[in-house]
């Protein structure tokens, strides 16, 4: 009887007689993640440890994510501190180059008309019944930034990290499938065959300057922001300064890869199935659907605006590509453009938007932490 | 609730787009004074 006893004790204790359905239906979504990162390319250094770290975590009474244990541990040094995010912004700072928006100014407007997304999905998020912390950190999906979004979310709302962050991460993976049918929609054929001046080139002094200009601007009129911006300009002077190779060679490789593995890993990990199993993160996708098409509409919309006082007209199409994501949403661009008229070079000039919009979506979580926290 | 998303709402877009708009002067003033130096310095 002592045997069958222990037999039972040893049997209580592994993870088999702990398995419930809902560990199952997150191994799946675990796996679904990494098949879309392995075998479709969507995002595969993010969503490859976030797919598996969400695997990992609803194995049943693993030591993994209880008080002090592992992944408990990158995710309350990693990201409640938010020092991860904060890095990845250095590294992106690093490998950025901020040329195109230096050439054409105008086009940092298009970055801040982009994130209109932010705040529709904002009130869309009132209305589904989350509460104001909840709504910005849906909000910020629209600026499809997946290190702003975890930053903000990490200080507003920490408990619901893993499904905005998954969110962000597919939509910015899926722009070329949401973007195009809303430029299509938003732009006439003559509008998309608007053909651009070529930019100026930027000299060295002027990228070089830029990052210290464009800290003292942003850091003191959104001071909340000045973590993320000012790690990003830190970054952006490295590549510029062209002293600093071995800073700068590591910010952009060494450093950048082991904050997205830590990254990865403690977001997966917020994805436990007590948490993931319910309504709102069906609710979440949506909204995040919602906040990225008017951002793009956004960005179209007053591009639109700005050609009727322009002499010389921009394409609309470059401000789609105000919704961060860098580089794909100034390649959609592109594509976009060529379909209307092959010969049309659109690219470098989407690039404008493109990085004004990091740095737009940035000044939106700024705000948000300001007046929410 | 709607009313305090309101309060977040209008005056967060506004500074963004007060912040984007003051910075690409700022960007303008500093393409300005930087290529008048290069150009001084080149001469």
């Amino acid at each position: 009887m002592q045997g069958w006893d222990t037999l039972q004790n040893v049997f209580f204790k592994t993870g088999i007689a702990h398995i419930t359905y809902g560990h199952v239906i997150m191994w799946l979504i675990g796996m679904f993640f990494m098949y879309l990162a392995i075998k479709k390319d969507f995002e595969p250094l993010l969503l490859v440890p976030i797919g598996f770290s969400i695997f990992l975590v609803n194995m049943p009474i693993a030591p993994l994510t209880g008080p002090g244990e592992l992944i408990n541990l990158f995710f309350r040094y990693g990201l409640e501190t938010e020092i991860i995010p904060c890095l990845i912004f250095l590294g992106i700072g690093a490998l950025t180059d901020f040329g195109p928006m230096i050439a054409n100014p105008k086009t940092l407007i298009l970055g801040a008309s982009a994130q209109l997304g932010v705040y529709i999905a904002f009130f869309g998020s009132i209305f589904f019944g989350f509460n104001i912390k909840e709504a910005a950190s849906i909000g910020i999906i629209g600026g499809a930034d997946g290190p702003t979004t975890i930053y903000l979310a990490s200080a507003l709302a920490p408990h619901m990290m893993g499904m905005v962050a998954v969110a962000a991460y597919s939509y910015m993976a899926m722009v070329p499938l949401i973007q195009p049918p809303i430029m299509k929609l938003l732009t006439t054929k003559e509008e998309r065959k608007i053909r651009m001046k070529q930019l100026r080139p930027v000299s060295k002094t002027e990228k070089m300057v830029f990052p210290i200009v464009a800290t003292i601007v942003i850091c003191l009129l959104v001071p909340a922001a000045a973590p993320l911006m000012g790690l990003l300009m830190i970054g952006n002077l490295f590549r510029e300064c062209k002293v600093v190779d071995r800073l700068l060679k590591t910010a952009q490789n060494e450093l950048l890869n082991i904050v997205t593995i830590i990254l990865g890993i403690a977001v997966g990990s917020t994805m436990k199935a007590e948490v993931f199993l319910s309504p709102k993160p069906l609710f979440i996708f949506f909204l995040g659907l919602v906040a990225f098409a008017f951002s793009t509409a956004g960005g179209l919309i007053f591009a639109k605006i700005m050609n009727l006082f322009l002499k010389e007209k921009i394409n609309p199409l470059i401000g789609s590509a105000g919704v961060s994501a860098v580089p794909m949403a100034a390649r959609v661009s592109q594509k976009i453009g060529q379909q209307a008229d092959p010969k049309n070079h659109l690219l470098m000039h989407a690039m404008g938007p493109n990085v004004a919009g990091v740095i737009g979506t940035a000044v939106a979580a700024g705000m948000f932490l300001s007046l929410l926290k | 609730m709607v009313i305090e998303a309101l309060e977040v709402a209008i005056p967060g877009f506004i500074v963004v787009f007060l912040v984007l708009f003051l910075l690409s002067l700022s960007v303008k003033c500093m393409s300005f004074v930087t290529r008048k130096i290069e150009k001084k310095g080149g001469k």
